[in-house]
């Protein structure tokens, strides 16, 4: 935008790149301000009473300033922050192995030479059209691998996303491969290539599939839904949707149970719900972001 | 005397069907039949019983565990220790989680002694599936006390293919259902009493002039329960038993005919008289888009059609007064299979479990532990015999344990509305049977057109009865869809079944 | 799995060594393939054999296994009154439209963000478009409601404020095709075009520097650089996509729309069609036979796409 950057990046300005910024700026700029406004609606609905929400609907500003929401959420701070900690663990630790599987296979799946690629590609492919479907699955874990309440539950069915590694398999074959040919010749092994040559390689492909498969770690409640029963084990965003459940479900049949339902703070509640998952996940983003929004005339890769 | 006779038939039926090999129990060791030789002995046979070792009684029930919890079941088990050398461990099921999960654990075969169910939960087609054991044998054996409070009736609701697999409560709910309506409005408008469906119609027209930014009535994308209660105040009787139904009967008629909303004769009048009532504002344009069920609790509806349940609660939660106008005749009992407890066939204690299950219902102590929690800790009891929870976000009453509610051992709770008690009373009082609440509609054989036919009322017919579309045009259409889907067979089915069931309970 | 009598494709390794190489080579791979192998083979491929579901009807007394066999029973119900085939023309066309539009508009904000000046601006651009992912469908359904509801509606509020008569979006299915093309773009189109700036930032610089001295402007630059160079990954995407064509946004449509009948004609996809009419009955072999056939035609469609792609360019093939 500026003279000096302009200068620093050695383009001229032309009139081509005045007309494709004018054009690029107006469309982003819109498409940020969409984004932006239901998120703003989303926070301020958070912090709304809920008779004001029931009244007039969700605004920019909250017409009725509340923290009902979220005096509700943080009744047990322990709990919400021990779920914080449950959430992060199996985040940190399925996003690495997650990783590693992935990238590992991705590159021996992308190595021209390797004569079973696309038969192995099939092999992971196919999983992702025809699964036993819930029951059965839920079946195996619970009575043969034995995962009831048990992290690993929440782990392995995330590990390996088959979109991922074809994804991250698309990347590494833009890797020339006169240039394994030659680290071969000076007598690295296959493993040595991947992890001293490749792996760096492909910071911006790991950055993408390693930020995607953290968000499916980070909001998954689906696979705790199934085999975690113990609260104690909840992540957070089991826990949230639990919350949320039950103050829908408890209106719902307010007839049949005794629960007291006066003032379930269940609207601005879902929004506090997202505003507590989202939050985190918001703050580490622009970490991860230097590695892929990067300007490429800066200097694209580094070998 | 009845009911004595009445369970020894089955049970010798049942007996007959297990020799003859014909049960389900498919070799599982501690079914009816290791017990059948018992047979209805009476509670005599329970001080036989061998309770030397410790059980653990695994249960099932839907809902979020309440903080208090574990404290109030440290209590229970000593005494069930010392009562019946077990103890119980409840499993909730979340309120988020249910509807995946009460299928998956009844098939992964984890040893489950006690589950909730009830027709919302399908427990006659899981029933027929099975899910569940039959206990028709065991009840009495180890069941005597609470067996003694079963009505005939609700013994004629659990069985399914002649077996009895779930045990009510005796508590009653029943079929009255109307308008529950904002007093303060009805005094505005000088309303004295809403008896007739056209009285509704003036109040809503009323709300929808004047009083704006709210909705006179609101429904939620299932549709509207106006049409049920058209039907049920002139006298029809649904085959589900509950609102929603598609299939309806005349039970006055000595063979009732089995027709389908759609097709009913005073339909095309009541379709007219909801344009009439859509067109003069009676609710919104997106009615069947809103998602909010709380709108008549939160001041953005002046009514809602619903039973005597929702009345009271709108009472004790909100801050406005409500009434409420029955328009349904006669009195009914509503099915006790609405909620009930039943024996898994994975379970490996049924007999304990029964025991359990009866102490819960025929001992006071026992069912206050699980329903309020500890007295002067979780609930207070009144003087004028009404009850008071503590502190409600540490100890829910009643939560998830309402397939043992019993009528003599429940209280009212502070804030119902006066009047209360006394239609309690007038209700139970007036009650006549209907012996059309045994019969359950068996969807196997007809499960695709059943499918299909709902889908086409969701889509036809829900926005056709809030008067969205013409209603001559729009029923024709409605009809047609219908017969496409397969109307005419379920229509034939279900009136094999009804014949049948005539026959049947002559 | 190695036999000595395939030709290896490769060439340019001195023959002799040639079987010991392969050998050897492989070996190395086989092992680090190996992991995801057996995690595949434990967590997917053994417990497809629940596929079976589809053909039987479950009992639980006597599990998936266990319970007598049913034909084709269960699928028949999907296709009576060609429900069937309108909700799979529905699933496949708004799976078509969604991923024209949303992969195009992923790509056009890619190569906005990387190509415009400003590192601050497009940093802040690039985030803010990432916040739609965090809204869940349930979160957007209320805020649609909101806006196209009829009496107190954003939307018609606005029609009101210039003197225009109020629409009733919920009577109107044909809007919905709209409404929910663009809210689908508008959830994943910061989340995809993460993946396109990825496969841009690992162009070689080189390339446009020459570009530059060439005197190419940037629209040209666009044209012959960075779309031959984002070809892969714009073709993974369009197999990946196409290879789940059957199956619908379960969450997206069934919040934004539920089970307001006015709008099934044009908004009804399998899944929520599936859930629906199961939700009484639930029956565990229905909802399988109709995975089933999602399952089946999925195949059939991404391996005729597959073919053909392989034909044009061995290399962008999925398998």
């Amino acid at each position: 935008m500026s003279y000096s950057t302009l200068v620093n990046n050695r383009i001229r300005m032309s009139k081509s790149t005045i007309i494709f910024n004018i054009i690029g700026y107006s469309i982003l700029s819109v498409l940020a301000l969409l984004c932006i406004f239901p998120f703003i609606m989303l926070l301020s609905g958070s912090f709304t009473a809920e008779q004001s929400i029931a009244q007039y609907g969700y605004g920019i500003i909250p017409r009725e300033f509340s923290t009902n929401a979220y005096d509700l959420l943080f009744k047990n701070p322990g709990e919400i922050i021990h779920a914080y900690g449950v959430t992060i663990f199996i985040t940190a630790a399925g996003t690495f192995f997650g990783l590693f599987v992935t990238s590992m296979t991705a590159y021996v799946l992308s190595r021209q030479d390797f004569k079973y690629r696309n038969g192995f590609s099939f092999f992971f492919y196919f999983t992702t059209l025809f699964n036993g479907g819930t029951l059965t699955i839920y079946i195996f874990f619970v009575k043969y691998l034995n995962l009831k309440d048990s992290y690993l539950a929440l782990i392995l069915p995330l590990l390996i996303n088959v979109f991922y590694l074809l994804i991250m398999r698309s990347f590494m074959a833009s890797i020339p491969s006169s240039i394994i040919e030659s680290a071969k010749i000076d007598g690295a092994g296959e493993f040595l290539i991947y992890v001293r040559l490749i792996l760096p390689l492909s910071k911006s492909g790991l950055t993408t599939i390693g930020l995607f498969i953290l968000l499916g770690y980070w909001n998954d409640w689906y696979n705790a839904m199934l085999y975690i029963s113990d609260y104690k084990m909840y992540p957070l965003q089991y826990m949230l949707y639990n919350m949320l459940s039950a103050t829908e479900a408890i209106s719902r049949i307010s007839s049949s149970s005794g629960i007291e339902i006066s003032n379930m703070p269940a609207q601005s509640l879902k929004m506090a719900m997202a505003v507590i998952a989202t939050g985190p996940v918001l703050l580490v983003y622009p970490f991860v972001q230097k590695y892929f929004v990067k300007g490429i005339t800066i200097g694209a890769v580094k070998g | 005397m009845k009911r004595k006779l009445y369970s020894l038939l089955v049970s010798v039926l049942a007996a007959a069907l297990v020799f003859g090999g014909c049960g389900s129990q498919g070799g599982n060791p501690s079914g009816a039949s290791d017990t059948s030789a018992v047979s209805t002995a009476g509670s005599s046979a329970q001080s036989k019983i061998d309770t030397s070792k410790e059980a653990e009684i695994v249960m099932y029930i839907i809902g979020n565990q309440s903080p208090d919890f574990e404290n109030v079941m440290k209590e229970f088990n000593k005494k069930s220790l010392d009562d019946l050398n077990a103890t119980l461990q409840v499993n909730y099921l979340n309120w988020g989680e249910y509807k995946t999960k009460y299928p998956l654990i009844l098939s992964a075969g984890e040893p489950i002694d006690l589950i909730y169910t009830a027709t919302w939960m399908n427990y006659y087609y899981q029933a027929q599936k099975g899910a569940f054991k039959p206990i028709e044998d065991l009840l009495p054996v180890y069941c005597p006390e609470s067996y003694k409070t079963i009505t005939e009736e609700a013994m004629k609701q659990a069985t399914v293919n002649g077996h009895i697999y779930a045990v009510a409560g005796t508590k009653e709910s029943y079929n009255a259902y109307g308008p529950v309506v904002r007093k303060d409005l009805m005094d505005k408008y000088g309303m004295k009493s809403i008896d007739t469906f056209d009285q509704y119609g003036d109040f809503l027209k009323a709300v929808a002039k004047n009083e704006k930014g709210m909705d006179p009535t609101f429904f939620t994308s299932t549709g509207s329960e106006i049409d049920d209660i058209y039907m049920l105040s002139k006298g029809l009787y649904p085959l589900t038993g509950n609102s929603g139904s598609i299939y309806w009967i005349d039970p006055k008629q000595e063979q009732p005919k089995v027709f389908s909303k759609t097709d009913w004769d005073g339909m095309p009048e009541f379709l007219a008289k909801m344009k009439e009532w859509s067109d003069a504002g009676c609710w919104s344009k997106s009615a069947l888009a809103n998602k909010d069920t709380e709108k008549m609790n939160n001041g953005t509806a002046a009514s809602r059609i619903k039973n005597l349940e929702v009345w009271v609660s709108s009472n004790i939660d909100t801050k406005w007064d409500f009434n409420f106008y029955n328009f349904v005749e006669p009195i009914e009992i509503l099915s006790h299979m609405q909620d009930a407890m039943a024996v898994p066939t994975s379970s490996n204690n049924t007999e304990r479990a029964l025991m359990l299950l009866d102490k819960i219902k025929s001992d006071k102590t026992y069912y206050n532990l699980l329903n309020f929690g500890i007295e002067g800790v979780n609930y207070k009891i009144h003087e004028d015999n009404t009850i008071e929870s503590v502190d409600s976000t540490k100890f829910a009453f009643q939560n998830g344990f309402w397939g043992m509610q019993m009528r003599d051992f429940d209280l009212n709770k502070v804030g119902s509305p006066e009047t209360l008690p006394q239609i309690q009373k007038e209700y139970h009082d007036t009650a006549v049977p209907n012996k059309f609440r045994s019969y359950y509609m068996d969807t196997e054989k007809i499960k695709n057109e059943y499918a299909a036919v709902q889908n086409v009322m969701e889509q036809y017919f829900n926005p056709l009865e809030l008067g969205y579309v013409d209603p001559v045009k729009g029923l024709d259409t409605t009809q047609k869809q219908m017969k496409a889907a397969g109307n005419e067979k379920v229509l034939a089915e279900l009136q094999a079944q009804i014949d049948k069931f005539i026959a049947d309970n002559k | 799995m190695q036999t000595s009598n395939r030709e290896p494709e490769r060439v340019g390794i001195m023959k002799n060594h040639q079987f010991l190489n392969e050998f050897n080579k492989n070996k190395a791979l086989f092992i680090m393939i190996a992991p995801a192998v057996l995690l595949t083979i434990i967590l997917s491929y053994i417990p497809m054999s629940g596929l079976v579901l589809a053909f039987k009807n479950f009992r639980y007394d006597l599990g998936v296994f266990g319970s007598p066999w049913a034909g084709f029973e269960n699928f028949k119900y999907f296709f009576l009154s060609g429900t069937g085939a309108r909700v799979t023309f529905n699933t496949i066309f708004y799976n078509l439209i969604n991923l024209i539009t949303s992969q195009f508009l992923s790509m056009l904000v890619a190569i906005f963000i990387t190509e415009i000046f400003g590192k601050t601006y497009k940093k802040i651009c690039q985030s803010l478009i990432f916040l739609p992912y965090f809204i869940s469908w349930v979160i957007v359904g209320t805020f649609i409601y909101n806006i196209f509801n009829y009496e107190t509606g954003t939307f018609n509020s606005i029609l009101k404020f210039f003197n225009m008569e109020p629409i009733n979006m919920y009577s109107i299915p044909s809007a919905w095709v709209w409404i929910i093309m663009i809210f689908n773009s508008w959830k994943w189109v910061g989340y995809n075009s993460i993946i396109y700036m990825a496969a841009i930032t690992n162009i070689d610089a080189e390339c446009y520097e020459a570009a530059d001295i060439d005197g190419a402007n940037i629209f040209q630059k666009i044209r012959s650089i960075t779309f031959p160079s984002i070809m892969p990954t714009i073709i993974v995407m369009l197999l990946l996509n196409v290879g789940r064509i059957l199956r619908g946004d379960f969450q997206m449509f069934y919040q934004i729309v539920g089970n307001n009948g006015q709008l099934y004609n044009t908004t009804d996809v399998i899944d929520t069609f599936v859930f629906r009419s199961l939700l009484t009955s639930s029956d565990m072999g229905m909802t399988a036979a109709v995975s089933f056939y999602q399952s089946v035609l999925c195949l059939v469609i991404i391996l005729a796409v597959n073919g053909i792609v392989k034909r044009v360019n061995k290399e962008y093939a999925l398998f």
